[in-house]
């Protein structure tokens, strides 16, 4: 971060500085923020051997925050926006199980009512016992209190032997 | 925006405002950007039974790309194609979701630059063993751009086939 004692002319400022400038005679304290410190961001993992889903029900319960952020909950797999902005979501799992776990879908949830953003199917085709993994991106504009999240849709009840899983979203 | 001449003691600056600073008798300009404001990001998505996947086809028609997914003027959803406005460097992702009984070939996200275009990420779609399959791919590149850079995927090594369900999404932002 350039210092402002050290700037040529026209120099472009990032980072974050509080620096004097004057308006007339009464000095002004200014601060120069670089957005991108200031962004919200988180990764929340999931590594469970045996995982309950049921129809409708939001992946929940994740094991630990690797990116922590208050707006961010582990227990209910949720975050919600604290600062109005474009943010960039995925999530990536990794499924084993003999069970129909039918579709994924990361939602947004604005006043109650949810839509989808993002859907990707996971089908149980041929084997007993199979493993399949998937993506699931979005950029959303976000008003503060929305809500995203990734649920279930189709399923039959079922344990998931093996599931990996990783929710991250950082605002742009 | 609020203007150097309105700011209060410690208030927050966004915005983008070319302001002089007069230090020890020398005056000079400092810019202060609103990344949000200036950076451009786009998503869309589309979701279709029984969609024919031919050759050199690019991926259009999106029906979903409107609020909250985030829209930008430089993607067209019709077409499927990003057309840079400026030098800009943006990170691309293209999910796709397919279930077919046939072979589909090579997806590729490709640049277009003055009637040329490179392939920037690939990835095969095919049918190995089982009689009704699923496959995902996802493509991902940071390309930067000139102006006029066109960015789009498409097939190659496609005979044509139809799939009985076909999910795929677009989207990329500057960074």
């Amino acid at each position: 971060m350039a210092k402002i004692s050290e700037l040529p002319s026209a120099t472009t400022l990032d980072g974050t500085e509080t620096i004097p400038a004057m308006d007339g005679t009464t000095p002004v304290s200014l601060e120069l923020n670089r957005m991108t410190e200031h962004k919200d961001s988180f990764t929340m993992l999931m590594n469970d051997t045996s995982y309950s889903v049921t129809q409708d029900a939001i992946f929940d319960d994740f094991d630990n925050m690797e990116n922590s952020s208050p707006n961010a909950n582990l227990s209910t797999g949720i975050f919600t926006v604290a600062n109005a902005g474009v943010y960039y979501f995925t999530f990536q799992a990794q499924f084993e199980t003999s069970a129909h776990i039918g579709d994924v879908r990361m939602v947004m949830r604005r006043s109650s009512i949810e839509t989808n953003v993002s859907i990707h199917s996971v089908k149980n085709l041929t084997d007993e016992n199979w493993g399949d993994m998937y993506a699931l991106a979005s950029i959303l504009d976000l008003q503060v209190g929305d809500e995203v999240y990734v649920k279930g849709q189709y399923q039959s009840a079922g344990v998931v032997t093996l599931t990996r899983a990783a929710f991250s979203g950082v605002q742009l | 925006m609020p203007k150097i001449s309105a700011l209060t003691p410690d208030a927050t600056v966004t915005g983008t405002e070319v302001f002089p600073i007069v230090q020890g008798g020398v005056t000079k300009q400092a810019t202060i950007e609103q990344m949000t404001q200036s950076r451009d990001s786009f998503c869309a998505w589309h979701n279709q039974s029984n969609k024919s996947i031919t050759n050199n086809m690019i991926f259009s028609g999106y029906a979903n790309y409107s609020a909250p997914l985030k829209t930008s003027p430089n993607f067209n959803a019709t077409t499927g194609i990003y057309t840079a406005s400026r030098d800009i460097r943006m990170m691309f992702t293209y999910i796709g979701e397919f279930s077919t009984t046939d072979r589909i070939g090579d997806f590729i996200m490709r640049r277009l630059r003055s009637g040329t275009e490179i392939w920037t990420s690939i990835w095969a779609v095919w049918n190995p063993s089982l009689a009704t399959w699923n496959d995902t791919i996802t493509l991902n590149a940071i390309l930067p751009l000139q102006a006029g850079d066109q960015v789009y995927v498409d097939t190659l090594n496609v005979s044509g086939t139809v799939v009985t369900h076909a999910r795929y999404q677009f989207m990329g932002f500057e960074v």
